[in-house]
């Protein structure tokens, strides 16, 4: 069962991948392999001429980087929450979208308005609403009584202000992306299922629910992934603060390599970063087949 | 099928001519005119005002010098960044790049720059100059291994910014009294400046100076955004309380937990009680909008940061309401001590226009040149002592002369950030702590007891101590 | 004979969906009209709420943008006399030129990324071949790269290229960014189409790259638009890049935004939030005019999970 003779094939399907892998590895691997020869280096970017070996000093270093493994768990409770909740609004949005309200398309294409947005603008603005002394939010708090949360002032509601700035920011992406996936059920199986007496919410969990999987998994690996390397809006809104407790791991490599200037040690931390990462992801693509065949059966 | 397909071509066809069109378009040629015998020198600097106010001067003044200068702005913390990363790639690109004081270590490491020592030392340059005239306690912080590394420009010491108007009303003189049983005055020590931050914190509808408040008021608007900003305002105390900033450095013993330093600690947390909610993540500009907005009775903020804004009537509620004066003392041994800033142009040591950037520096930044930038920006707080005495910008620029006058009479204890290599980590450390104190995780002894281990195995690491 | 086929499932079980697609369209349009009869009130609950989440941050840095510099920072001030001095400001300065430059560097550099990736994504998609997993990853790992430490050899490139401070390196760096992301959407799109349609074509004698540039290409058109779309948002946005190799003539947008909300000195919020807006507008009225195509995109069914 083939359609073609395999012989040409190959070589015009080799040709046809080639630019785009010679690019890749031109531009973005061969960097990356300088920053795995500069994690076994010393290398202040200021007071060093140039990058001497230091062996695996850089590496002995990090096992004792409290302040890095402080970094890490944070990125990854930020990821994990955000993505959730991008996820769960995502899923929200999509479903409304998906039953054909009018005006679906404008509507989408407001939704979809933060998105697009400059981070560093989105940052600036959720700093200014959540600010205490001038903005909207805890105005609105004090009018109608409510608590007087310190927002990017104590550790768990800092953090909560970066995960909310930032589900504002891309649960658009998670409802386009399911949203996708939900126009492509036949809509003969939501006529059945309503013939038979399904509930709205059986219609959603037994038919829709089950055929999105696939997506689900998509767009929660594509936001997990760009989640976890949050930066800008760190910088923009809180500084890594209150003390350290949102330093995302992003931050720390940023602050390593320029404030501190230590561009071997931050090489080191993104090589065995990258490790991680790739460890995660290779097992994400292995899951992520297996899942979408498994939403199919 | 065949439909379909001749369709698509058609689009594919579309779309391959606009992209066709948009590449060209994008890397086409770029006209760049230039009248002859014109230089044009890049500048590299912040988007603030005053560096705009810089660029229109100097474009004035080299007009008969043949010489134009072309502004690019960076966002400030970039700048230095960028100058270091186009400096080790070699792209001559530059020729005056600003400099901020604690960058001078690095800059000097790095040979970004080509020192303003090295042109002074040129046949006829000192005479131009003028060195001698610089405020000396504005420009040590330009300053490294002996070398004058930018062309000193704005000054910025740091002052305390008062509501005279509030301080000299008389029913909350009588209130204070009652209270505090001392008359009510422009703080001189760190204790008074506690009262009377206390004292004026009100709540939103309480009478301030006899009117209800429209929000709540604070007594003090201090900056304290994480990455810099708290703990350069935290220094202030630090170095008043007697305490070193950060360590020793004759011994180079990290002193972050040394009584002084908790004694500032402790201070600088009963202090946060009285400040604007938020301020956490307000920047120094951040903190002077809501001090103008008439919202806070006492700042302390470099004194051009204060001016820019209280002072500009398009911004503020409160122009001519603002006293200006020198920080409070708390050890007798350091009057009104504080941490200085300095902001200069410098020469980037890769330019082909070195001379002529210079000699546009010693014309722009000369007596009759840093008045002008006045007129451009009037919050300017010039580094020579000869604009200071001039009786036209005496009468012009009263506040600041009176600020500053108090700086160079007043004779304040100033000091500059340590060139030490790792002082943005040691930094970054004792600021944590403070913000970790200032949000109740930690009481200020145990957040100093950390932050000085922490900074005991940075001074290990880097070789200074065993 | 196991070189070519459809990854992770039977072809056989794409058929029967694709014939089924345009009766969905028609059964769809026939219970628009009885859905909307029967669900208007959550269509109305869920249309609030959709502007609930979106518009009050979007509408407050539009308050910003136009809110008198003196009363910035007062909170209950919402009703004002709005100033446009600011965005008169952006009109006469010259940030013109950077968001050109973005929308221009964008755009070709999204179309390049999307170009090469596309026809990465067939040999992916359609070919097997040994390390196929591996090679995959590491064209999606640059993806999960901070980039900061590769700005030093990045600039050294561009400085003995010539290329330093030109929209052509801006283009090569926005085009190596955007390939593994589009390489990513492109195949999920692909890995949809039915292969009896370019094994019925290879039977008519069709050659390989008429069949990919005929059937299989056109077929992932909404992904071609979806992951373009993508790219140009990412491209946009983009900022240390642009910062570090450019300067004069080729600085983009998203650098001349960062000037206000970077720096210790001033509150710029009002300027700030009108780039914010300026910035914004382009793409707006991109999405918003090419909403039907682009939703069509992501939704014609091939970008299936």
């Amino acid at each position: 069962m083939t359609w073609v003779t395999l012989g040409r094939g190959r070589l015009f399907f080799v040709l046809l991948m080639l630019p785009a892998v010679v690019y890749v590895v031109a531009w973005r691997l061969a960097p990356a392999l300088y920053t795995i020869w500069l994690s076994l280096t010393q290398y202040n970017i200021v007071y060093d001429a140039a990058p001497h070996l230091n062996r695996l000093e850089n590496y002995r270093r990090i096992l004792h980087d409290g302040s890095l493994s402080e970094a890490l768990r944070l990125s990854v409770i930020f990821a994990v929450i955000a993505t959730a909740v991008e996820l769960a609004v995502g899923l929200g949005a999509a479903a409304f979208f998906d039953s054909d309200p009018p005006g679906r398309n404008l509507l989408l294409g407001i939704f979809l308005l933060p998105m697009i947005m400059a981070p560093v603008v989105v940052g600036t603005v959720w700093s200014a609403l959540f600010d205490r002394t001038v903005g909207p939010i805890p105005y609105l708090f004090d009018v109608l009584h409510g608590p007087d949360v310190q927002w990017l002032g104590t550790p768990v509601t800092a953090m909560s202000g970066l995960i909310i700035s930032d589900a504002w920011e891309w649960a658009p992406l998670a409802a386009l992306l399911l949203f996708s996936a939900m126009q492509t059920i036949p809509r003969e199986q939501h006529e059945a299922a309503r013939a038979d007496g399904a509930s709205s919410w059986q219609l959603f969990s037994r038919i829709v629910l089950p055929q999105i999987t696939g997506m689900l998994v998509v767009a929660g690996g594509l936001r997990l992934m760009d989640a976890f390397l949050e930066l800008d809006k760190v910088i923009v809104m809180t500084g890594g603060g209150p003390g350290t407790s949102t330093q995302l791991v992003s931050m720390y490599i940023y602050k390593q390599a320029f404030q501190a200037y230590e561009l071997g040690y931050a090489s080191t931390v993104i090589t065995v970063l990258l490790v991680l990462l790739a460890v995660v992801y290779a097992f994400y693509l292995r899951h992520y087949g297996r899942m979408l065949r498994l939403a199919r059966t | 099928m065949s439909v379909s397909f001749s369709l698509n071509a058609r689009r594919h066809l579309t779309v391959a001519v606009a992209a066709t069109v948009l590449v060209v378009m994008s890397v086409g040629p770029l006209q760049v005119s230039r009248a002859a015998g014109v230089t044009t020198l890049t500048f590299l600097g912040p988007k603030f005002d005053e560096w705009e106010a810089f660029i229109k001067v100097a474009n004035a003044m080299g007009k008969d010098m043949g010489i134009e200068v072309k502004p690019e702005y960076l966002p400030w913390e970039d700048v230095f960044k960028k100058a270091l990363i186009d400096s080790k790639s070699g792209v001559k690109t530059w020729d005056l790049v600003y400099a901020y004081n604690t960058w001078v270590p690095g800059i000097a490491a790095s040979k970004i720059f080509t020192p303003i020592t090295d042109f002074l030392n040129k046949a006829g340059n000192k005479s131009l100059v003028r060195p001698d005239d610089f405020i000396k306690e504005t420009t040590a912080g330009l300053e490294f291994q002996g070398k004058l590394w930018a062309f000193p420009t704005l000054a910025a010491p740091y002052v305390l910014g008062y509501r005279a108007d509030l301080l000299a009303n008389t029913d909350e003189k009588k209130a204070f009294r009652a209270k505090y049983n001392y008359d009510l005055a422009v703080p001189r020590t760190y204790k008074q400046l506690l009262d009377v931050a206390q004292f004026f914190t009100r709540k939103k509808g309480d009478s301030v100076g006899g009117k209800a408040a429209e929000e709540d008021f604070y007594g003090v608007c201090l900056a304290g955004k994480s990455g810099g900003f708290l703990f350069h305002r935290y220094e202030m105390v630090l170095v008043a309380f007697g305490a070193d900033l950060i360590y020793n450095q004759a011994t180079m013993q990290p002193t972050v937990n040394s009584k002084e330093s908790i004694a500032a600690a402790n201070y600088y947390a009963e202090l946060h009680k009285y400040q604007q909610p938020g301020s956490e993540t307000h920047s120094g500009g951040g903190t002077q909008r809501v001090f103008a907005a008439d919202r806070c009775a006492l700042t302390m903020d470099a004194l051009d940061n204060i001016l820019s804004v209280a002072e500009v009537p398009n911004l503020s509620k409160i122009v001519g309401k603002v006293g200006y004066t020198l920080l409070p003392t708390q050890v007798p041994s350091r009057p009104h001590a504080h941490v200085a800033d300095a902001n200069g142009p410098g020469i980037y040591a890769l330019s082909q226009h070195g001379d002529q950037a210079f000699q546009l520096l010693a014309r722009v930044l000369s007596t009759e040149g840093t008045k002008e930038l006045m007129k451009e920006y009037p919050a300017l707080v010039p580094m020579r002592a000869s604009v200071i005495n001039d009786p036209l910008i005496k009468r012009d620029y009263p506040k600041m002369v009176e600020a500053m006058n108090a700086v160079i009479t007043g004779k304040p204890w100033t000091i500059f950030v340590p060139p030490l290599k790792e002082w943005v980590q040691a930094q970054e450390i004792v600021e944590n702590a403070m913000s970790a104190t200032l949000t109740g995780q930690k009481t200020p002894q145990d957040a100093m007891n950390e932050a000085q281990a922490k900074v005991v195995e940075l001074f290990k690491r880097a070789g200074y101590i065993k | 004979m196991s070189g070519l086929h459809a990854p992770g499932r039977e072809p056989a079980q794409t058929a029967p969906e694709r014939v089924e697609r345009p009766h969905r369209v028609e059964a769809a349009a026939a219970s628009r009209v009885g859905l909307r009869k029967r669900r208007s009130w959550p269509h109305i609950l869920g249309t609030a709420a959709i502007l609930v989440w979106t518009l009050p941050a979007f509408l407050y840095l539009v308050l910003l943008s136009v809110k008198p510099e003196r009363i910035m920072v007062e909170r209950s001030a919402l009703i004002f006399w709005p100033t446009f001095d600011r965005f008169r400001d952006v009109v006469v300065s010259d940030l013109g030129l950077p968001i050109w430059n973005s929308l221009l560097t964008s755009t070709v550099g999204a179309l390049f990324a999307v170009g090469l990736a596309s026809l990465a994504a067939v040999t992916f998609s359609f070919l097997n071949f040994k390390g196929k997993a591996l090679l995959f990853l590491l064209m999606l790992l640059p993806r999960m790269f901070p980039p900061v430490t590769t700005l030093i050899p990045i600039q050294l490139a561009m400085k003995t290229l010539g290329l330093i401070d030109t929209r052509a390196a801006l283009i090569i760096l926005f085009t190596g960014f955007q390939i593994p992301l589009a390489i990513w959407i492109m195949r999920t799109y692909l890995d949809e189409i039915p292969r009896e349609l370019a094994e019925s074509a290879a039977i008519d004698g069709a050659s390989l790259p008429s069949i990919v540039a005929r059937i299989v290409l056109p077929l992932a058109g909404p992904g071609l638009l979806a992951a373009f779309i993508l790219a140009f948002i990412f491209n946009w946005n983009e900022f240390l890049f642009p910062l570090i190799v450019t300067s004069f003539h080729a600085k983009t947008g998203s650098v001349a935004i960062m000037n206000f909300a970077g720096g210790y000195k001033k509150l710029q919020w009002g300027s700030l939030a009108v780039l914010g807006v300026v910035m914004t507008m382009p793409v707006i009225l991109f999405v918003l005019a090419f909403r039907a195509a682009l939703i069509r995109g992501f939704t014609t069914g091939a970008l299936k999970g």
